[in-house]
């Protein structure tokens, strides 16, 4: 008995050791400063003189103020766009790939994966020039095939704008939902499908009946973190708009450095944040409790 | 026992390879240091001090102009054997979160590029330093009438010009002449409006392009305008006056009528989003027959765009104010709080802004607002164009009472007065009030 304690001590000793320049990095990168916004978000402050508390005054103000609750709903458009878009593409090209040989196979994941090694702001200067209206790729190349009348400003139209970043956005992510749900696909015993073939199923219903329910965990998992990388949206609206044409674009955070470094209120943008971070919080929690449904074991 | 040792072993790589990176990284920015000295540009040391007898001075002036390296290699030529100077390169979208950020962690910066006319959202912060009394009776005399205006705040100067801004169009009388169209060196807005209709009329081109980022001058200058005198501008620009004035009103409704009717290229809400390299690249390809510019990169632009006829056009004038006051202000420097060598700054305020420095800025074809020296390589007839509207350049504006509205007009109009003209009215006028305390 005493031997066991021994080593269970010295096994805990170990690796609290090899955790913790991880846990160090932690608590410097992240949770010392969501604890500090959070007290921020309390204060009045304008990054030189001393703060004041002010308690609920931020939070109350960002749900009156029309400007803030406009950039958080246009973040909210933006991901939820992003999110669909990248999903469905991402899940429907991990199916087609499934099925090609090993050489192909590599090669497609290699060219659909590629966008998701670019930077979120090259992405966004790319179809700058895409979406252009006078001389953009892709107004061009409608004019070219007789389609003029669906030619739009894309960037700079009310209605276009938020999903024209939304596409982009997901189409970026799409990589690597692609790789997440291949990988979960490739993990399914092989004698599943082959049984099915037997049956005379066809690859449409090996999907819907036998693919699709068993890597649902990983779907659960890949839509949580498409929703969180959804809402990151300041480099890519940077890039592509700035926020603009006048607010049509600005999202939350945005907003929240405008809020801080312009305007100098410093208080206010940490409550927008955190009012923020708490939307998604409660938008994950809602998609993982949706679709939880049976478990499969396999 | 093996395993153990192992153990140890990896969890002590682990850490010296933290602490390792950290020593790295403190060895990396002292060669730095050294290095700039010579006359390279690197980033800042993270605090303020002395080394090799020299005193560290960190400045934010080095832009994209072209004339911006050429000023950056005299001061390291001039100044680098006293100072160790660190050259951060200087981003307009970029340079107040730069100088807040460092401000906040304390660290060092000592002299920075910004506008006079905008230093509101530093002034009132705090994080400014007052310069009245570093402003001697011989440096002040080398300035401009009213130069230093422009950068004084409630009586205390903040801020230094050394150039002269203001927004003008360059037209391109190749199109002009296929229109049929002649037009002042002064026109009217309705003499420009009307110029741009025949040009489209006649031709396959737009009347006029305006970048993205500059379209706000079309409001800022409009909403100047639209009083009968300069006793009426300066109750606007103080907040006293309503932007749900007709006179405001009619103003906006100018502007967002010659958006509407595909004045600008390339034509509807398309033209809220023109980037400015698309903007000169539209110009060159002769798709619009006015550029509206800024005067001190007319320049650069005439360059980009390779256009060889050209006719430098004054800002349309949009109301009946007999001074007719325009929209511009001055590019300046300024000291924020947190300079640990305010001396050192201050020595070099004075050599950016002496005729040695001025003359080579006036080379390039910038308006210098202090003495310059003669020089062969200043084109002339291009600065007597440019510079013609200086002395209508009015000091304030009313973006100056309050950071949220400055913002506003500045990044958002005319956009969204385009989209939703009841809202933004609504908006413009709460900031009004929440600044003026109503």
């Amino acid at each position: 008995m005493k031997k066991s304690n021994s080593l269970n001590g010295k096994i805990r000793f170990f690796g609290f050791l090899f955790i913790l320049p991880a846990f160090i990095l932690v608590l410097f990168t992240m949770i010392i400063p969501v604890g500090w916004n959070i007290y921020l978000s309390f204060q009045e402050w304008n990054g030189a003189s001393a703060m004041k508390f002010v308690g609920i005054s931020n939070y109350i103000q960002v749900f009156s103020d029309k400007a803030t609750m406009r950039s958080i709903n246009n973040s909210v458009k933006i991901a939820v766009v992003a999110t669909i878009f990248a999903m469905i593409l991402g899940v429907f090209l991990a199916l087609m790939i499934y099925k090609v040989s090993k050489r192909e196979g590599a090669f497609y994941r290699f060219v659909f994966y590629s966008p998701a090694m670019l930077p979120m702001t090259v992405v966004g200067l790319l179809f700058t020039f895409i979406l252009a209206s006078d001389e953009g790729l892709l107004n061009n190349i409608l004019i070219a095939i007789g389609l003029e009348s669906l030619t739009r400003p894309w960037l700079a139209a009310k209605g276009t704008v938020l999903y024209a970043i939304g596409f982009v956005q997901g189409w970026r992510s799409s990589g690597t939902i692609m790789m997440l749900v291949f990988t979960a696909i490739i993990a399914l015993p092989k004698s599943l499908s082959e049984s099915a073939e037997l049956d005379g199923a066809t690859y449409l219903q090996e999907v819907r009946y036998i693919i699709l329910p068993l890597i649902k965990p990983t779907i659960i998992l890949s839509l949580s973190m498409m929703i969180m990388w959804a809402f990151k949206t300041y480099d890519i609206v940077a890039a592509m708009t700035g926020g603009g044409p006048g607010d049509l674009s600005k999202t939350a955070p945005i907003k929240i450095i405008e809020q801080a470094f312009t305007s100098n209120k410093y208080g206010f943008a940490a409550a927008i944040s955190i009012i923020f971070a708490l939307i998604v919080i409660a938008l994950i929690t809602i998609v993982r409790k949706g679709l939880k449904g049976e478990a499969y074991e396999y | 026992m093996k395993k153990n040792v192992l153990s140890l072993l990896l969890a002590g790589i682990m850490v010296f390879s933290l602490v390792a990176c950290k020593s790295g990284q403190s060895a990396d920015s002292e060669q730095e240091s050294e290095n700039s000295g010579n006359g390279t540009s690197e980033q800042a040391a993270e605090t303020g001090g002395t080394s090799e007898g020299k005193t560290d001075l960190v400045i934010i002036i080095t832009g994209t102009d072209e004339v911006c390296p050429v000023i950056e290699q005299m001061v390291l030529d001039k100044f680098g054997d006293k100072y160790n100077i660190t050259s951060k390169t200087w981003d307009e979208s970029a340079v107040e979160q730069t100088v807040k950020t460092a401000a906040s962690a304390g660290e060092q910066i000592d002299l920075v590029q910004y506008w006079p006319n905008q230093m509101n959202s530093f002034t009132s912060a705090g994080l400014a330093m007052e310069l009245t009394g570093y402003m001697d009776d011989e440096w002040r005399e080398t300035f401009n009438e009213g130069a230093l205006e422009i950068g004084t705040y409630d009586g205390i100067l903040y801020n230094v010009s050394y150039n002269s801004v203001y927004p003008m169009i360059i037209a391109n009388t190749d199109i002009l002449e296929e229109a049929g169209v002649t037009i002042s060196n002064q026109p009217t807005w309705d003499e420009f409006i009307e110029a741009c209709k025949q040009v489209e009329e006649n031709t396959d081109a737009y009347g006029a392009i305006i970048n993205q980022d500059w379209s706000c001058w079309l409001v800022r200058n409009g909403i100047m305008q639209a009083w009968a005198d300069d006793e009426k501008l300066d109750a606007f620009n103080a907040g006293a006056i309503s932007f749900e004035d007709p006179k405001i009103i009619a103003q906006l409704d100018m502007i967002a009528d010659a958006f509407n009717n595909d004045i600008f290229y390339p034509g509807g809400e398309a033209a809220l989003a023109v980037p400015l390299d698309q903007t000169y690249a539209a110009f060159s390809a002769n798709k619009a027959a006015f550029l509206f510019m800024v005067n001190t990169v007319t320049n650069d632009a005439l360059k980009s765009s390779e256009i060889e006829n050209y006719q430098i056009i004054d800002w349309p004038a949009m109301g009946t104010n007999p001074t007719n006051p325009l929209l511009g202000g001055c590019d300046g420097y300024f000291i924020p709080t947190c300079a640990q060598n305010v001396d050192g700054a201050i020595e070099l305020m004075r050599y950016l802004t002496s005729p040695e420095v001025l003359t080579v800025r006036a080379e390039y074809g910038m308006i210098p607002t202090a003495e310059i020296g003669d020089s062969e390589n200043i084109n002339q007839e291009l600065m007597e164009s440019i510079s013609r509207c200086v002395s209508q350049v009015y000091p304030t504006e009313i973006i100056n009472i309050d950071a949220d509205l400055a913002q506003y007009l500045m990044y958002s109009m005319p956009a969204n007065y385009i989209y939703d003209k009841d809202s933004a009215i609504e908006e413009m006028e709460t900031y009004r009030k929440n600044a003026v305390g109503e």
